[in-house]
């Protein structure tokens, strides 16, 4: 491969600037000429019937636009995809589902009046008996939340059920059996600092927002689906966001896009909705609850030879994207369990309480903390070295696999990288041989025996990053500028200067020449958006594609123009010239076009379902085991980029991995068990990892692609998204190492810690 | 002939004065409104966000007579006189230079989405004017009121860090 010039090279990031300075634009920035501010009163009750409401004087109050309650709303507006599973939640209902469900929707010239008016409305609930919890929910006397969702089970579309291989034979060939029932329900907030921030303004009978959301045309469907209006009617722009770590995706939850809608065509003005922190803790989305019962075989040198799973996913009060995560976290299966033999079967369940939805590790941060304790239990009995079992069960460059999600055609090939090679290489770095003295064994004991340490690993990853379409157009015009347009949208990860970097390098064009569009789905053409990792591939796929169209839309011109056989032509720095005569060169302009003249090329991309990603973490912890503390001493993770194409900001999407460890550290959503509200909906109660308490950490990232013919943009693929999802397994490994303790349920507060250790003592004696 | 009594209040951002009138009606500042909305929403200095409104994320932090502070936990009632430095004010006002700090954020990328980084420069910016040469710890802990959920930690903290040292070589 030629030296590349652009990719691979530190460059200051296209938002760099604007960020230090404070001049980029985030959503809550914007103020439209005549935007007022949309409010919402909402629900005390966790499953009530509104029997009335009366909303005149919050009307009659001066500087209110708009009042809006569930009989001013069309019944065919419900928040959905348009896909599955089947439409039930109705934006606004008689029927109020959880605390925090929307009640009124005020617009008002200032947030105060609106909140004034607020106090104005009269509501009277009937109020009914609740579920808070999948068995709850589940049991066979329990209330019903919808119509639609029989025993509150949202019928899937996803491929959630499914059996491959030959499970009895897998189990009989196994030497090793394990069963357990293993759940997460700490019900973790994805926690961007800047909460939802919506603009929307209804004119020429379209819904045009300026929006947070990371993934706009993604997110721009699912808001016409659930206004139930054609695709065209709505138009949205993605300025700066101020990260989503999944919850600004929209790939479900819509709900604020869709109440600022309804706000702005009622009170016929932009209006501007945020949610304030509480509400963004309290009726936004976090990771779903979800248990499951695994039963796990594996061979005595450690491959994996069947695995059972029956997993149920807590939707909370809107049944929407869980599904499609629990589908992308059946890959977890063949990412870290090397066998054919497998069966799955899931099912979504609706509660009363805030909706569940993405966040970043998508389904497979859950799936991959349940399947590592089952793994844990089998490497421990037979006292299997985990990076053994990593090593062989991890997938090698080509090796067959079953992704369920890849419709007709389960049965893949890893394109991606050798996953095993990057256990191994990054054990190595860790120097985990020496530092692993064996299940349950400390690394090291404090001489008065209080404090003891011990290691871990975690992995984590999947086989999403291919599977949707991409699409780009890059048109340059006759005085060699070049515009790259887009709607991936900037949320932190540096997706924009990737693709940037990709024209440049393809068209042999200067940076400082290149312009990327904004992320405006009325200017750009659809694009899946950047989810699951896949915007650096996809998006620099689909920007070269642009390219490559470009430059054969250029040759035929100088064909055409000039005789010159096309397969004779390359094109560099706004010259064609002629490769069997690199002096013989044609300009775009007076040549191939006019000044105010331009050709555009397309670049489309369908989607693979053999494209992989994979990661891990190696930590250190010290537990204090008078105190039921730990801190962690150290943390490694590997990474494979491909090749690498914006070298600081992926070092930063490498060292992104707090609230992966946190999850086990401290995170967690508070409820109140009488009624699911959010006990702890602010920055200071929901604990999160501070400036003060980093800890120690160092990765590597392999470039496996260097050199070496492949599918990908310059062979550059996506890091970032799996760095939260091996925290939580390597750390409950890490503290069984060093103590002897099982923790089961996150976070690893000091009372479940100093409980664990007296239950083991009581065992002991 | 009508006589107008107004109250006025009067704060020195970026360099300019503002005289603020205070009052109930719908052209005058409430005296409940906090600093940030008065820097955000009357002078346009949407530098600063907002981003929990509670006091706990920093990413309103401004500078006011020296210190740091947090815009949103601050009434502009109590601003009166004061001089206020936001993200906007810190690069040379006459020629745009960048401000060192800001252009060490720039060179280690020290920032991912970004909504968390003017907070986190004005924070490190009062800090650094009375600390000459402080060590990483010192820094961590200065900026253990911003949060930040990208997990810029690292590379915010070495932006810092390499603007301390140039600082330290430039003075020598």
């Amino acid at each position: 491969m030629s030296e590349l010039k652009y990719v691979g090279k530190e460059t200051v990031r296209l938002l760099g600037p604007d960020i230090v300075t404070g001049k980029a634009r985030y959503t809550g920035d914007f103020r439209l000429p005549g935007m007022q501010y949309g409010k919402i009163l909402r629900s005390p009750h966790p499953y009530a019937k509104i029997l009335s409401i009366d909303v005149s004087r919050a009307k009659a109050l001066e500087g209110v636009s708009a009042v809006v309650t569930w009989q001013d709303v069309d019944r065919n507006i419900y928040i959905t995809n348009g896909f599955t599973p089947p439409k039930h939640h109705h934006i606004m209902d008689m029927y109020v589902r959880f605390i925090g469900d929307a009640v009124a929707l005020i617009v008002a010239e200032t947030e105060d009046i609106a909140m004034e008016a607020m106090n104005l409305i009269h509501v009277e609930y009937e109020v009914l008996k609740p579920v808070f919890t999948i068995d709850e929910a589940m049991a066979p006397d329990a209330p019903q939340l919808y119509p639609e969702f029989p025993g509150n089970i949202a019928p899937h579309k996803n491929n959630l059920d499914f059996e491959v291989g030959d499970i009895a034979k897998g189990f009989e060939e196994s030497d090793v059996i394990v069963e357990i029932d293993a759940s997460m329900e700490n019900g973790q907030n994805p926690l961007p600092v800047e909460p939802p921030t919506i603009i929307c303004s209804y004119e020429n009978d379209t819904y045009r927002f300026i929006a947070s959301a990371a993934a706009p045309a993604y997110c721009h469907q699912n808001v016409a689906s659930s206004l139930n209006v054609p695709y065209e009617q709505v138009r949205l722009e993605a300025p700066a966001v101020g990260g989503s770590f999944g919850s600004k995706l929209y790939s479900g939850n819509v709900q604020c896009l869709v109440f600022a809608a309804i706000m702005a065509k009622a009170a016929r003005c932009p209006v501007l909705f945020t949610y304030t922190k509480e509400e963004h803790f309290g009726v936004h989305q976090n990771r779903m609850s979800t248990k499951a019962h695994i039963k796990f075989g594996m061979k005595k040198d450690g491959t994996a030879s069947a695995v059972e799973m029956t997993q149920y996913a807590d939707a909370g009060v809107c049944a929407s994207t869980q599904e499609f995560m629990l589908a992308v976290g059946t890959n977890t299966l063949p990412i870290l369990c090397k066998t054919d033999n497998k069966s799955y079967h899931a099912k979504v369940v609706v509660t009363n309480h805030i909706p569940s939805g993405s966040f970043r590790g998508y389904g497979y941060m859950e799936s991959t903390a349940l399947i590592s304790q089952a793994i844990f239990e089998a490497c421990e009995k037979m006292d299997i070295d985990p990076v053994v079992y990593l090593e062989k069960n991890a997938m090698r460059k080509g090796d067959r696999y079953h992704n369920s999600m890849a419709g007709a055609h389960p049965w893949q090939e890893n394109k991606t990288a050798d996953w095993s090679n990057l256990v191994t290489e990054t054990a190595r770095a860790f120097r985990w041989s020496e530092r692993f003295k064996g299940w349950g064994v400390p690394t090291w004991v404090s001489p008065d025996g209080k404090k003891a340490r011990g290691v871990g690993v975690g992995a984590a990853g999947h086989s999403d990053t291919g599977g949707k379409p991409s699409n780009a157009n890059v048109t340059v015009t006759g005085l060699g500028a070049v515009y790259l347009s887009t709607c991936m949208s900037e949320f932190g990860a540096g997706t924009r200067d990737v693709m940037l970097k990709v024209v440049a390098e393809e068209l042999g064009m200067p940076l400082e020449s290149i312009r990327v569009s904004d992320a405006d789905t009325g200017m750009t053409p659809p694009d899946f958006g950047s989810t699951g990792s896949r915007s650096t591939y996809c998006g620099g796929i689909v920007a070269k594609r642009a390219c490559e169209d470009v430059k054969k839309k250029l040759f035929e011109l100088t064909h055409e123009k000039f005789g010159v056989p096309e397969d004779d032509l390359g094109f560099e720095k706004g010259f064609v010239y002629r490769i069997s005569n690199p002096e013989e060169k044609y300009g775009l302009f007076p040549h191939l076009m006019g000044k105010v003249d331009s050709v555009t090329g397309c670049g489309h991309f369908d989607g693979v379902h053999n494209s992989t990603i994979f990661h891990l973490q190696f930590v250190e912890v010290e537990v204090d085991m008078e105190m039921g503390t730990f801190r962690i001493i150290d943390h490694f993770g590997g990474s494979d980029a491909g090749v690498i194409v914006n070298p600081l900001p992926l070092k930063n999407q490498c060292q992104s991995f707090f609230a992966g460890i946190d999850i086990a550290c401290m995170e967690e959503t508070v409820w109140d068990p009488n009624d699911f509200r959010v006990l702890n909906p602010s920055n200071i109660d929901y604990k999160t990892r501070t400036f003060n308490d980093v800890v120690p950490h160092d990765h590597i990232i392999l470039e496996s692609m260097k050199d070496v013919e492949n599918d990908y943009p310059f062979g550059a693929v996506g890091v970032g998204e799996p760095l939260l999802a091996p925290g939580g397994p390597a750390i409950r490994m890490a503290i069984y190492n060093a103590c002897r303790i099982k923790l089961n349920s996150y976070p690893f507060t000091p009372a479940k810690v100093l409980e664990a250790l007296k239950e083991k003592e009581e065992q002991e004696a | 002939m009508k006589e107008i009594v107004r109250n006025v209040i009067t704060i020195h951002v970026n360099g300019k004065t503002y005289d603020i009138p205070v009052g109930p009606g719908r052209y005058e500042m409430p005296e409940s409104e906090t600093l940030s909305h008065t820097l955000r929403d009357r002078l346009g200095l949407t530098g600063l966000k907002i981003g929990c409104d509670q006091g706990a994320c920093g990413c309103c932090t401004v500078i006011m007579d020296g210190k740091a502070v947090t815009s949103c936990m601050t009434l502009t009632m109590d601003c009166d006189g004061g001089r206020i430095t936001t993200i906007e004010g810190l690069a040379d006002r006459a020629t745009g230079e960048l401000d060192g700090l800001q252009q060490a954020f720039l060179d280690n990328c020290g920032y991912q989405c970004g909504f968390c980084t003017p907070g986190i420069i004005m924070t490190a910016k009062a800090f650094l004017e009375e600390h000459e040469n402080p060590t990483e710890e010192e820094v961590r802990e200065a900026l253990a009121g911003n949060y930040c959920r990208c997990g810029t930690h690292y590379t915010a903290v070495e932006s810092v860090m390499a603007y301390v040292q140039k600082r330290k070589e430039e003075r020598q």
